[in-house]
């Protein structure tokens, strides 16, 4: 065991060695200095005349015997010169390669288990025939987290189980998520995110809701052009009535808080996706029992993903808001418009290569 | 009688393809059925009608990814009666704004498959409806055939105040359609398709399905513009009861000729 010790000193050494150089800048080439233009009529840089008889300068005599004289290129700096730093800047202003694309944290509405880039902003906005309006914003931190604020459409509440739900909004909620890469700890290891969402607390009508969920998702490519996502959600809730206490869900046991969700994108053409996706929103019922206060409730989605461009994207689809029911009624056609900025995450990585 | 309806089936897949096939000789209907084709780019379509009976329509979509039609439709295609039945007969249309999403795909030659959705736009009490449908659609030569099925959801007002609903599931009906383009006359389609349409009664045994059936022409007088003309027949009504229409129809970006 003692023997071990060093061993295991020594490998570890070389492998932080090698792991330091492997995240060292690759050598920059530094060129040598261009010699001065020679003038067109052939008269040396150093100014002595050009020769008489019509041999060329560097020309080889006929006799064969090489000259001393050494072609203009290859002149040899003398000891001590300064380094062209200019060639340095050259260097620098290479453009830089393309980014790839990247993983976006959500499909339709289910969480994928993607991080955004650090210093990604992302924003999704959109628009259904509900006349609903949703926006959510986030920001990517250090490759591992991401944060946002949000303002969705989604929560809806009825008064009485035999009335209508009307749409409760806006609805803030905040997200923080982390999370790992996909490929980061071993092989196939899918993306994974662990997510926490709460929202702000919304009243209207005497009513006062609040929700949170705490979910973890996975997302893994499976061959070139799909990608599955899985999720499980647990879910809690707030109903407040006038002066009663808080009815909360997470009274009602576990098996009414956690829901799996989930869903596929496809790559059916070079540039758009197929994405089908299966999430859960919660719905209140103010004058329910408290049992059945805040129920969640399954949401089909199924769209395209269009990429406009490397930082736009644009989403359109249809949502059945209680799948359960089959409710063909309350059916909602979407459009949704993605931009991405990547210019911090640009300046970061320029420092960085500094 | 019975050779001769072969022998034009015959002759019509004989004659070749159409010369022209832009983004209006493959538009999102027929004449009142969807198709399942989508627009090989980027596109925008706006179509205008208008019928005898002083009824009117506007139609605006979107075709985008090669994928994915959406479109924005007011017109008085759902219709309501009451009474139902007898010489009193009335129907009256029920305008309503619907939203469309169609996906389509295109995984054999000449053919597509494409599903889609039609709901009302907002939240109307009164009558609203909405539509699932399956569609494919097939080109041979310059025939162009349609051949799917749709369903129905509506939910509106009865005499008695009540609300009456009809669920997808209560039936599902066909719809088929063609289109054909005669070599001699590369720019003009004719056009036929059957479908079934929700009529809202007062009560729910009179709230069902009626059969719609529509023929007509369509001639694409610029790259960029048609204008259809067009008969609609609905179930119950009397010969004299058809509705002409006519319709124009504008696309972005132009076909190429």
């Amino acid at each position: 065991m003692s023997m071990n010790v060093p061993k295991l000193l020594i490998a570890g050494a070389v492998a932080l060695t090698a792991g330091v150089a492997t995240a060292q800048p690759m050598p920059v080439p530094i060129p040598l200095p261009t010699p001065p233009p020679t003038p067109p009529d052939g008269t040396p840089p150093d100014g002595a005349p050009p020769p008489t008889d019509g041999t060329p300068a560097d020309a080889t005599p006929a006799d064969g015997t090489p000259t001393d004289a050494t072609p203009p290129g290859d002149a040899t700096p003398p000891l001590g010169s300064p380094p062209p730093i200019e060639s340095i800047t050259e260097v620098e202003a290479l453009p830089e390669p393309p980014r790839p694309p990247i993983d976006l944290p959500e499909l339709l509405l289910a969480p994928s288990g993607a991080m955004l880039p650090a210093g990604v902003i992302y924003s999704r906005s959109g628009v259904d025939t509900s006349g609903g309006l949703s926006s959510d914003m986030r920001f990517g931190l250090g490759d591992v987290a991401e944060f946002g604020v949000a303002v969705t459409d989604l929560i809806r509440g009825r008064e009485a189980s035999d009335q209508t739900p009307r749409r409760m909004a806006p609805f803030y909620t905040a997200t923080f998520r982390m999370g790992l890469a996909e490929h980061r700890l071993f092989r196939h290891q899918p993306a994974l995110a662990l997510g926490f969402r709460k929202s702000f607390e919304f009243e209207a009508d005497n009513h006062r809701s609040r929700i949170a969920e705490l979910h973890l998702a996975a997302s893994g490519h499976v061959g070139t052009r799909t990608t599955v996502h899985l999720n499980g959600s647990f879910w809690d809730a707030s109903v407040e009535t006038g002066d009663e206490g808080a009815v909360l869900l997470h009274d009602q046991g576990l098996s009414r808080q956690f829901r799996i969700g989930g869903g596929v994108a496809v790559r059916a053409v070079e540039d758009a996706d197929i994405l089908i996706d299966y999430a859960w929103i919660p719905e209140f019922c103010f004058t329910c029992t408290d049992a059945n206060r805040t129920r969640l409730r399954p949401i089909l989605s199924w769209g395209v993903r269009y990429d406009l461009a490397p930082w736009a994207q644009l989403q359109s689809g249809v949502r059945v808001p209680d799948i359960g029911d089959a409710n063909l009624l309350d059916a909602q056609i979407f459009g949704q418009l993605t931009l991405i900025n990547r210019s911090i995450e640009r300046v970061v990585d320029r420092r960085r290569r500094r | 009688m019975r050779r001769t309806v072969p022998l034009l089936i015959v002759a019509a897949l004989a004659s070749g393809a159409a010369a022209d096939d832009g983004p209006l000789a493959r538009g999102p209907t027929v004449l009142t059925i969807p198709t399942a084709w989508t627009q090989p780019r980027t596109s925008l379509t706006a179509a205008l009608d208008g019928d005898h009976r002083g009824g009117s329509g506007a139609r605006i979509t979107l075709g985008y990814a090669r994928l994915v039609e959406i479109d924005l439709r007011g017109d008085g295609e759902l219709t309501e009666c009451d009474p139902c039945a007898g010489v009193d007969r009335a129907v009256a249309p029920v305008r309503q704004p619907t939203a469309g999403w169609k996906l389509a795909l295109s995984p054999w030659r000449d053919g597509a498959v494409a599903a889609g959705v039609r709901v009302p736009l907002g939240f109307r009490e009164r009558a609203r409806a909405s539509e699932a449908f399956v569609v494919v659609s097939q080109r041979l030569g310059p025939v162009r055939l349609h051949a799917g099925a749709s369903t129905w959801a509506s939910a509106h007002r009865g005499a008695d105040g009540a609300t009456i609903t009809r669920a997808p599931q209560a039936g599902v009906r066909p719809l088929v359609g063609l289109e054909w383009t005669p070599e001699i006359y590369p720019r003009t389609t004719i056009l036929a398709d059957l479908q079934w349409l929700p009529q809202l009664g007062p009560t729910a045994a009179e709230t069902a399905p009626r059969w719609a059936f529509a023929w007509g022409v369509r001639y694409r007088a610029l790259a960029w513009s048609a204008v259809e003309l067009g008969v609609r027949h609905r179930q119950d009504d009397e010969l004299g009861g058809a509705t002409v229409m006519v319709r124009l129809s504008a696309a972005w970006p132009r076909a190429a000729r």
